[in-house]
């Protein structure tokens, strides 16, 4: 598979040792031929899937998940691993935003009062982190200091929007519900960031080879302090879409979210070491995990069984994807 | 089959090719028991590959190698352990956080699985006494020592494996005097026991030291072996470099601007005494002395990569204020350390991002978003000029060969519109052809206005390319002239630190 | 000989002026939290939060880290209730031993790829948690007789039966870590890993023998609560990693791996379950719980972090004073 092609050329001029950049667009094809095998095996079995409704719920289960997956997708392409307290920022943006709608606060405020609370949150982790602390400790204890805080505020109970539903909580837009839409945005808003701007080139370069890019001038500190805002951005909006739709939370809102999303991450093929991947990868990732949530929800599969499952896709996605690079790299 | 009963390592008509460079080209090597043989050659002539033929890494292509008459295959290297082999490496084998006695048996088959302190103490305080350590005490960890005592604790750890055939690579390369003797003795000691020491160096004084005899190789190729007491440094030097004349480097220019980078006082981690020198516009200042000599570590200062503690740094007129690498490049300071994989490259991205990197935001338009056309387009120029080949800009870098990833490494300054390109071992690990590219590529980036520095320590490639040559020996610049001054003879000795027709220090 | 133990000692002191400090305020706040009491309810967090901050200590120590201690705590409380038909220690055996088998499996795909352990301990954290859920029919499993685990409750003076199995189970690590060669492998990979592989210690083994045995703890420390409790929840222990993470750092184990004893991380484990006894006395959350031990946790990292760049500049001036104090070269 690996066999060297006897090219002719001039040794210095060439050299030419593999197929052109195969182990950057393989596990991309591999991803999405599994998405796609996946969509057939599941139309095969379930009478219901190929539904209007079946795939705008599918989405919307996507939307949530996918836009934190996307939104971490940075930190992890920076170098920065993962983040272990994703959960507890989104759910703290959610109970805040339903807090102050709840008290007559306008949503535009809130929102701004979510999102720069989040900001500020994301920037302290991005500076701990960049000063050399390892990010997944970091982001667990911060996590868990949120979370303290929150349910100590809360005294652990619903936060309602009360007298003061947002208009806009549920609305579609064409059909298409808000937070799809805004999924779709943000995949695409994330993903010319990171191939397009030079702050977001430099995240990738800074994953790939961190003494390199210091080299090359690039600060690892502003590409990591960078990382957790758009990270932060993505926890803002979940939060903020989560609280608007259901119009209430609690400190137990948005639970699975941090595995869901590190699980559309891995599954997307972004190799948490750095370098690889994409957020288009972590969307596509958070949709494959959604597909298959929902096809066994519809063959009556337990919640064990759709974890069991989205853990045994993870585990195998991340050998395979592993086993392919090593294949596809020359040395 | 040797006729000689005392034999205890032929090697007959040995080879190895990596890609286009042949490392090894049909050589023998012979050493008898209880001697200390001087293994001797510029960089690139062959040493290391046949170190690391011994060591069992890396497998030959043809020879045969025979230990005590007896024929063996070295490959891997349990197989050359087993067969008595053992390299003290520049790099050490030991771990920092653990003790003295418990690294002595870390890794060694047939020792009890229970590791009892006083029993582990035992086995480590015979070692240690071999070595010359009977007062460290086993319990120490391994961080707490010096270098000169981890090198004995490395050599310890092979005479426990019962390694009959020691191979040093440049083992008093980072110690000072009074440690390089301790380890002398040491080594000679083990010669006296019966032991055979292959001691690869470039320092001549110790070649004269303690080694019996000297082989020398050059170009791949092996010379037989001479007495050691039959030479004189003037002779080793004549061995070591009678090559033909090399072809490869571009003739030089004539003109010579203004004064583009300024060193004054420079002081940093590595370099014991203040460095000054200046750098025209349109000239190439080679650098040259051995590992630790300050070169590299004056050039890394002068890059931002090392904390300057003292001195002025300017660049065209503008001193260089703060320390970091992003700020030396914002005045136009290009950069490309010795070790091109760990900062040179980005291994899995592609050759257009790699080249790209230092530029991105000189592409970019309002907002930070890079111009995918200017980026292409600056790309391509660069290849044109570097030689690399256009249609696989797309490729990553790790599919390159070594000296095209050089290209690649060197090449990506152009971009950042750089004044002074700073280089540290611009052609190591790069094959002849690759070579006499990147030669003429630096040449031509002078003639368009650049100012280069190159650090080397190939004494042939700073005599061949550079203007002007500075020595550096021990943290302290030793000397500055323009090319035509010195012969290689000269620079040798000088970076070797002999004295003309000294014998022994 | 003086100066190393003095050495030894130094990495049990901060841990032990915090936990004499935490005491000290617990107790002089708390009144339920004094004498024997104390002492017990203390030795009472050893089953559960020590056992799986012993196990993740030792991924630590390798210079790895497990994430899925929690779920296979979960796993195997479900199992050692499932199977408490065979007895008590017969039920501990199967959850214990399929926690080392599934780790020991983990810590073989880790070292045969070469990844990052946190890549797949993230998928197995996931894996696993759904087994459980699978395992338990989606609902909390009970004992059917509940007299199979009334051993563990027994109680003798500061000690019961859990506790006393725990403090074995430690020991014996003890032991092992700091005595055997399969232990100090696990140092030598995580105190430097290219060094120790070019000295020889093979590749798959110590991570072989790291995972299993953070399975293994994790596994018995889920069947011993588990069964103790009665019942087994699918979604239990998913904050272990917090605390075990938090009192492993805590009580020394360093996060740059190949540094730290067993006894660090009991020292590490009564302190935050002297905390958590505290919080508990006085009626405050298990949130609040969460808080201090996230507060705890960042700490205890920041202060590793800033002594050893401290550590490393002291370093670099030392050896910049050696350069000075070289000879100047001799004129040629």
């Amino acid at each position: 598979m690996t066999e060297v092609p006897a090219t002719p050329a001039a040794p210095s001029a060439g050299g030419a040792r593999a197929p052109a950049g195969r182990s950057e667009w393989l596990p991309t094809a591999l991803v999405f031929a599994v998405l796609v095998a996946g969509v057939v095996v599941a139309v095969a079995v379930t009478p219901n899937f190929l539904t209007v409704d079946n795939i705008r719920a599918i989405l919307r289960n996507a939307s949530i998940v996918g836009i934190v997956a996307v939104a971490m997708t940075p930190i992890t392409l920076s170098g920065n691993f993962i983040s272990l307290g994703t959960q507890q920022s989104a759910m703290a943006g959610c109970v805040v935003f339903v807090a102050l709608v709840g008290s007559g606060w306008a949503p535009v405020f809130a929102i701004a009062v979510v999102l720069a609370a989040l900001i500020a949150v994301g920037v302290a982790q991005g500076v701990v982190v960049a000063a050399g602390l390892n990010p997944v400790i970091t982001t667990l204890a911060a996590g868990a200091i949120i979370f303290g805080v929150v349910a100590d505020a809360t005294n652990g109970g619903i936060v309602r929007v009360g007298a003061h539903p947002v208009s806009w909580g549920n609305s579609t837009i064409a059909g298409v519900p808000l937070e799809v839409l805004i999924f779709a945005l943000f995949t695409v808003a994330v993903g010319l960031f990171m191939t397009r701007s030079v702050a977001g080139r430099r995240m990738t370069l800074a994953g790939s080879n961190k003494e390199t890019a210091e080299v090359s001038g690039i600060s690892f500190r502003a590409v990591t302090v960078g990382a957790f805002v758009i990270f932060s951005i993505g926890l803002a909006i979940a939060g903020v879409l989560t609280g608007a739709g259901f119009g209430q939370a609690t400190i137990q809102s948005l639970g699975t979210l941090t595995i869901d999303a590190l699980a559309a991450i891995l599954v997307g093929g972004t190799a948490i070491v750095g370098g690889y991947g994409s957020p288009w990868r972590s969307a596509g990732g958070a949709v494959l995990i959604a597909v298959i949530a929902n096809v066994m929800v519809l063959n009556d599969f337990s919640t064990g069984g759709r974890l069991a499952v989205q853990g045994a896709v993870v585990v195998v996605v991340v050998i395979l994807l592993e086993i392919l690079r090593r294949r596809g790299e020359v040395r | 089959m040797s006729d000689e009963p005392t034999t205890r390592l032929a090697v007959r008509g040995l080879s190895k090719r990596y890609g286009s460079v042949q490392a090894l080209d049909r050589v023998d090597f012979e050493l008898r028991a209880g001697e200390v043989m001087a293994l001797l050659g510029e960089n690139g002539a062959g040493k290391s590959t046949l170190v690391k033929v011994l060591a069992g890494l890396v497998e030959p292509d043809e020879g045969e190698i025979a230990v005590d008459g007896r024929p063996v295959t070295l490959y891997p290297s349990s197989r050359s352990q087993a067969s008595g082999v053992a390299v003290v490496h520049q790099e050490y084998s030991s771990v920092p956080t653990m003790t003295v006695a418990e690294n002595l048996v870390l890794g060694q088959s047939g020792v009890s699985r229970l590791w009892l302190p006083t029993t582990l103490n035992r086995r480590a305080r015979g070692l240690l006494a071999q070595v010359g350590l009977e007062d460290l005490h086993p319990r120490t960890p391994v961080e707490q020592l010096t270098v000169a005592e981890m090198q004995l604790l490395e050599i310890a750890r092979l005479l426990a494996r019962d390694a009959r055939i020691l191979i040093f690579d440049e083992p008093t390369a980072a110690l000072t005097d009074r440690e390089i003797a301790r380890v002398l003795d040491v080594i000679r000691r083990l010669a006296g026991e019966g032991r055979s020491i292959v001691y690869v160096t470039h320092r001549l004084a110790e070649v004269f030291r303690i080694t019996d005899r000297v082989t020398v190789f050059r170009n791949g190729r092996s010379l037989a072996p001479r007495a050691t007491s039959e030479l004189d440094v003037d002779a080793v030097i004549g061995l070591m470099l009678g090559r033909e004349l090399q072809t490869m480097f571009p003739p030089r220019g004539t003109v010579a601007g203004e004064p583009l980078l300024e060193v004054e006082g420079l002081l940093a981690p590595g370099l014991a005494a203040p460095v000054s020198f200046t750098v025209r516009r349109g000239e190439i200042v080679g650098l040259t002395g051995q590992l630790g000599s300050g070169a590299n570590a004056a050039v890394q200062a002068i890059a931002g990569r090392l904390p300057r503690a003292a001195g002025r740094v300017v660049v065209a007129g503008e001193e260089i204020v703060g320390r970091s690498r992003a700020v030396a490049l914002r005045h136009g300071v290009g950069y490309c350390s010795a070790d091109r994989k760990r900062d040179g490259i980005f291994a899995n991205r592609s050759i257009r991002e790699n080249l790209s990197s230092p530029w991105l935001d000189r592409v970019a338009g309002p907002g930070g978003w890079v111009s995918r056309a200017r980026e292409r387009e600056r790309a391509v120029e660069i290849a044109q000029r570097f030689a690399i080949d256009t249609r696989r800009l797309t490729s990553t870098v790790a599919t390159l060969s070594g000296g095209n990833q050089q290209k690649v490494a060197v090449g990506k300054w152009l971009g950042s519109e750089p004044k002074v390109l700073l280089l540290e071992e611009p052609t190591r690990g790069v094959d002849v052809g690759a070579r006499a590219e990147i030669y003429t590529s630096l040449r031509r980036l002078c003639d368009a206005g650049l100012a280069i520095v190159v650090v080397s320590s190939d004494t042939a490639e700073v005599l061949g390319l550079c203007d002007t040559i500075a020595t550096f020996y021990r943290g302290r610049l030793t000397s500055i002239a323009p090319y035509g001054e010195r012969t290689e003879e000269d620079l040798a000795r000088e970076v070797m630190h002999t004295a003309p027709g000294e014998e022994a220090a | 000989m003086a100066a190393l133990i003095a050495d030894r000692a130094r990495s049990y002191l901060l841990p032990v002026l915090v936990l004499v400090a935490t005491w000290v305020i617990i107790a002089s706040t708390t009144d339920t939290f004094r004498g024997e009491a104390s002492v017990f309810s203390v030795l009472e967090g050893f089953p559960l939060l020590g056992l799986v901050a012993l196990g993740l200590a030792i991924t630590i120590i390798a210079g790895e880290l497990d994430l899925s201690v929690g779920s296979m705590a979960a796993l195997a409380g479900v199992v050692a209730v499932k199977t408490s038909s065979v007895g008590l220690v017969g039920a501990l055996v199967i959850a214990t031993a399929m926690g080392a088998a599934i780790g020991a499996l983990q810590g073989g795909i880790i070292a045969r790829l070469g990844i990052n352990s946190l890549v797949l301990t993230v998928g197995t954290l996931i894996l696993l948690r759904g087994v459980t859920y699978l395992a338990s029919d989606n609902r909390p499993s009970q004992l059917t007789d509940f007299t199979v685990s009334d051993p563990l409750l027994e109680r003798y003076g500061i000690f019961s039966a859990s506790s006393i199995t725990a403090l074995v189970v430690f020991g014996v690590l003890g032991l092992f870590l700091a005595y055997t060669r399969y232990g100090r492998e696990i140092y030598a990979i995580g105190g430097a890993r290219d060094e120790a592989r070019a000295a020889g210690v093979p590749r798959l083994r110590p991570m072989v023998v790291t995972f299993a045995l953070s399975g293994a703890c994790a596994a018995l420390a889920g069947g011993l609560a588990s069964l103790k409790g009665g019942s087994a929840a699918p979604q239990n222990y998913a904050d272990l990693l917090l605390a075990g993470a938090a009192a492993a750092l805590l009580g020394g184990i360093s996060l740059y791996g190949g540094r730290g004893t067993v006894l660090n991380v009991a020292l590490g484990v009564a302190v935050l379950s002297a905390v958590s006894a505290g919080l508990a006395a006085r009626g405050s959350d298990a949130s609040v719980t969460q808080l201090v031990t996230g507060a705890l946790l960042i700490s205890v990292v920041a202060i590793e972090f800033t002594a050893t760049r401290l550590g490393r500049r002291a370093k670099l001036r030392r050896e910049a004073a050696e350069r000075e104090a070289l000879p100047p070269p001799v004129p040629t």
